[in-house]
């Protein structure tokens, strides 16, 4: 069985100059949690997760923040998420560019679930991106890959 | 007392000093050194002698840790994303403090030039959970601390970078002046050891991009990257090269090689704490508190010169770079805290060098004990007067 004959196609996807508020919003009318970034030409240049909203809570460059964990021993106790000072307009001038993740794995649909699968486990990660030729055309998860395999023996 | 019951009582205890002094804001790793001195031979004798003996095995692995997490941070994405200021002022400050420290102990104590350049190498190294804990605890934000956050993450790494390079000529200049073994010679062993950290750093990396897909689950993915650190650190130090400048290199080869590789280093960190919390404890079990009374001029010598240097380093960067009179003006002060990278490699240099390496441990031991305790106010003041604390 191939990527392609499982995948989502009626794929969400959010560009990267889009609002926070905005992918919020897209996050509570699909009730997803995770989407894929694309340009104007389809093309995928991020993913971004709920968690990735996290970062507004922090008050420095995501990026420093990254570093800053990167270094040994780096132990500080999250502030409180109720007392955190959120700058008024942070809901339009933060971007999902702002916080997406640009390391991400993606699958072509022609491959098959198995090597979609070691992919998954290789990268520690359950969402990914479909891409034609680079170019975006699906979303599948681990959950689309139980759904087929129980299609598959009859069981659903 | 026996060795696992040692490691227990050590782990355990060191959970509880660090909440202990979490209390008086001060970060964990000064909790470890002095649970460590009270725990070591010199107070309460509580820790086996075996494990006290492996601290010279344990600081290659742990720095070998560190020296590859160093290595992640040197991708291209990342260098364009903190932005040229940050490198900017922690080269010039680092490198200003070196050349201060190593000048100050040379002509003030008369030690010899191989022991004022490896003070000088770790006087670099900065405290960047110390530092963030000011800033979460006054609340600061702007572009003084953002600038101020890039560069105490930066400079533990040149920190590292300038220690195992300024090792090289320590080492060859102490062996030679037994042997009188000429500049060529020097620069021979030299070049040696800094193309073996390249090429043994290179083959771990390519090994895994070359063999990484193969390794899926994650009992095998974290087996796989223990294993290449120990082989390249391991090789490294059969060559006799620097298994600091060796995971250096595999890290940065790695991370520019194969983006995704990251998984490796998210493994890596799920076990790594505890050995981090082993390597500080022994390292306080390591100080001897007799010692403490010898310690003078050149103590003294290294807290004064290591400030001015950061200071004047800071203002140089800052005039460069950034055209902020409060980045000149304060930064160095700002970067006064000193911690658990300047103990790593300080406690290195003692292994190399056994007569004169034990003041040096001592010396650098006790000064990031007090930098601990005073270092904070300074930031604190810096920040403040920054503007970037509200008062």
């Amino acid at each position: 069985m191939l990527v392609n004959d499982v995948m989502n196609r009626e794929v969400i996807s959010c560009a990267p100059e889009e609002s926070i508020v905005d992918l919020v919003k897209k996050f509570m009318r699909f009730n997803y949690h995770t989407l894929p970034v694309v340009d104007k030409e389809c093309v995928v240049i991020g993913i971004v997760d709920y968690e990735d909203i996290m970062k507004v809570f922090t008050p420095h460059n995501p990026a420093l923040e990254k570093l800053l964990k990167s270094t040994h021993l780096y132990n500080i106790n999250e502030a409180d998420i109720q007392e955190i000072d959120l700058p008024d307009d942070i809901g339009t001038t933060v971007s999902v560019a702002d916080i997406m993740e640009t390391d991400f794995v993606t699958i072509d649909s022609e491959e098959e679930l198995s090597a979609l699968r070691s992919k998954m486990k290789q990268y520690n990660v359950e969402r990914l991106p479909v891409i034609e030729e680079g170019r975006l055309v699906g979303f599948i998860t681990l959950f689309d890959i139980i759904v087929a395999v129980l299609k598959m023996k009859g069981l659903l | 007392m026996n060795t696992i019951l040692s490691i227990g009582i050590l782990l355990l205890g060191a959970l509880v000093a660090e909440r202990l002094v979490a209390r008086i804001k001060v970060p964990g790793v000064t909790a470890y050194i002095l649970l460590g001195v009270l725990l070591g031979p010199s107070i309460f004798n509580l820790l086996d002698t075996e494990l006290i003996g492996v601290s010279d095995i344990m600081s290659n692995i742990v720095l070998g840790f560190i020296a590859f997490h160093i290595g992640s941070n040197f991708s291209g994405e990342n260098f364009r994303k903190i932005g040229s200021s940050v490198l900017v002022v922690s080269l010039l400050e680092t490198s200003i403090t070196f050349l201060f420290v190593m000048g100050g102990i040379l002509l003030i104590t008369q030690e010899p030039i191989y022991m004022a350049s490896v003070y000088g190498a770790i006087a670099a190294a900065t405290a960047p959970t110390a530092t963030m804990m000011i800033v979460m605890q006054y609340n600061a934000r702007g572009p003084f601390t953002d600038l101020l956050l890039g560069i105490v993450s930066m400079d533990d790494a040149w920190g590292v970078i300038l220690f195992s390079i300024t090792l090289f000529f320590a080492m060859n200049a102490h062996a030679d002046t037994g042997t009188g073994g000429g500049v060529s010679t020097l620069f021979f062993h030299i070049g040696f050891e800094l193309l073996t950290a390249a090429l043994v750093g290179t083959l771990a990396a390519y090994i895994v991009r070359w063999f990484g897909k193969y390794v899926q689950r994650r009992g095998d993915a974290l087996t796989f990257i223990l294993g290449l650190l120990f082989f390249s650190t391991g090789t490294a130090l059969f060559f006799g090269a620097s298994a600091l400048l060796t995971n250096i290199v595999f890290g940065t080869v790695v991370i520019n090689l194969e983006p995704t590789s990251y998984r490796f280093f998210d493994h890596l960190k799920k076990v790594d704490w505890p050995l981090y919390i082993m390597f500080y404890v022994l390292v306080g079990a390591n100080f001897k508190v007799e010692l403490m009374v010898s310690l003078g001029v050149v103590a003294l010598v290294y807290v004064l010169f290591r400030i001015i240097g950061k200071v004047c380093g800071s203002y140089i960067g800052g005039y460069i770079s950034v055209k902020d009179k409060s980045v000149r003006r304060y930064m160095g002060l700002a970067l006064m805290p000193q911690a658990g990278v300047a103990l790593g490699l300080a406690l290195l240099a003692k292994s190399r060098f056994p007569e004169l390496g034990e003041m040096l441990f001592v010396t650098i031991t006790a000064t990031t004990i007090l930098y601990e305790l005073i270092g904070p106010f300074a930031t604190r003041y810096a920040l403040i007067k920054a503007g970037d604390i509200e008062t």
